[in-house]
């Protein structure tokens, strides 16, 4: 059974830089998450089983990427979007960081599982048939999940804004 | 056919609002590959040494051994081993092949287990290991040391990120803060690799890779 890396990084580059980038990452931070979870598949190649789909194993190790760099993160690197666009109010970009630090913060709680699901959903605007389909689960499966994933989300982002205050 | 899922909870939807659009992989995608390849290729590189370890592990412990998809075999078109981040003009093809050898997983290995070493730059032997260390954190110090060998600066320097970020304060950090020392002098990055030579003196004074370390940077 062979393990194509490229032919798995062709079709799912894109849906792993737009999962990471919801950690908050930018710009190099963001390749190198990527080439972490590439590289990372490669060495767990054996865990893979080729008779399911490739996504819900891939996203689950970046997610774990993903967890791992909140939680060592520099804020003063990665905090700072690539390119600050000047059409856009002041006011409104600092919300958005804040926004972002908090979701990131708050997905990083979840567990690997709720957390695919959620940042796949209500982040990434995927629909549920497609997680279920990329999954390889019930499309219940993935509205139970989804349910579940948004509580525990719900209550990380009351803790962390009581946290700040 | 798709059951309706709840909206979102008021306060989560303007939290979600705020957010700015997801990145995609866009131009660096290419780019991003590269390094993958490269990095993918010198751990291919390094499987074989593991392969070999597997075997002396084997006939040494006698445990479990089961069987691990490993040794991706990486080629570039015109020959050799994609090198990293050189990007030549034609674009590497990139053929990932698995073979099913013998690796032993969590095996623990009482001593660490050389495969017959290829011939090295600098004598650098492993350090007393403490406790066992993990096979994916030695396959990443082997993956660093044989694309060094290969003189593939990028790709080691890849390697031992890796390893920095994956096991920060492994049971190989000193072995992998010595490797990087000699591949940023490797790479013309003479400057860090002095700063990094200075730091690895003190924070291992006496260290065996020592000599190593002094001539990379001279």
């Amino acid at each position: 059974m062979g393990f194509d890396l490229r032919s798995i990084y062709e079709k799912e580059a894109d849906r792993v830089f737009a999962f990471l980038s919801r950690f908050g990452l930018h710009g190099a931070d963001l390749e190198d998450a990527v080439h972490d979870t590439f590289v990372t598949a490669l060495q767990r190649a054996s865990t893979y089983d080729p008779s399911r789909p490739v996504a819900p194993w891939l996203l689950g190790i970046a997610f774990r990427m993903g967890v791992a760099r909140v939680r060592t993160a520099r804020p003063t690197v990665s905090e700072i979007p690539e390119q600050a666009d000047p059409s856009q109010d002041p006011q409104r970009s600092v919300e958005q960081r804040q926004a972002q630090q908090l979701v990131k913060r708050a997905l990083a709680e979840l567990s690997e599982e709720q957390g695919t699901v959620f940042a796949l959903f209500d982040l990434q605007g995927v629909s549920a048939q497609e997680i279920s389909d990329s999954m390889g689960v019930p499309l219940k499966t993935t509205y139970s999940r989804l349910r579940l994933a948004r509580i525990a989300f719900a209550a990380a982002v009351e803790r962390l804004r009581k946290e700040e205050r | 056919m798709s059951e309706p899922i709840e909206p979102l909870s008021e306060e989560l939807a303007a939290l979600l609002g705020k957010l700015p659009p997801a990145a995609s992989a866009g131009a660096r995608k290419a780019a991003v590959w590269d390094r993958i390849a490269g990095t993918a290729g010198a751990l291919s590189t390094a499987g074989g040494a593991a392969a070999g370890a597997a075997v002396a592990a084997k006939a040494v412990a006698a445990k479990v051994i089961v069987p691990l998809v490993a040794a991706a075999v990486v080629t570039g078109v015109g020959g050799g081993v994609v090198l990293g981040r050189t990007v030549l003009a034609p674009e590497p093809k990139v053929i990932v092949k698995t073979e099913r050898v013998e690796v032993p997983v969590r095996v623990e290995v009482p001593v660490p287990i050389e495969a017959p070493p290829p011939p090295k730059p600098v004598p650098v032997a492993p350090q007393k290991p403490k406790q066992a260390v993990t096979a994916e954190e030695r396959q990443l110090i082997e993956a660093a040391r044989t694309a060094l060998i290969k003189r593939n600066a990028a790709g080691a320097l890849d390697a031992l990120a890796l390893h920095r970020r994956s096991f920060a304060k492994g049971q190989l950090a000193e072995e992998r803060d010595a490797l990087e020392v000699q591949a940023l002098a490797q790479a013309g990055r003479l400057e860090e690799a002095r700063a990094a030579a200075r730091r690895f003196s003190s924070t291992y004074p006496r260290s065996v890779f020592e000599p190593a370390v002094e001539s990379a940077t001279k």
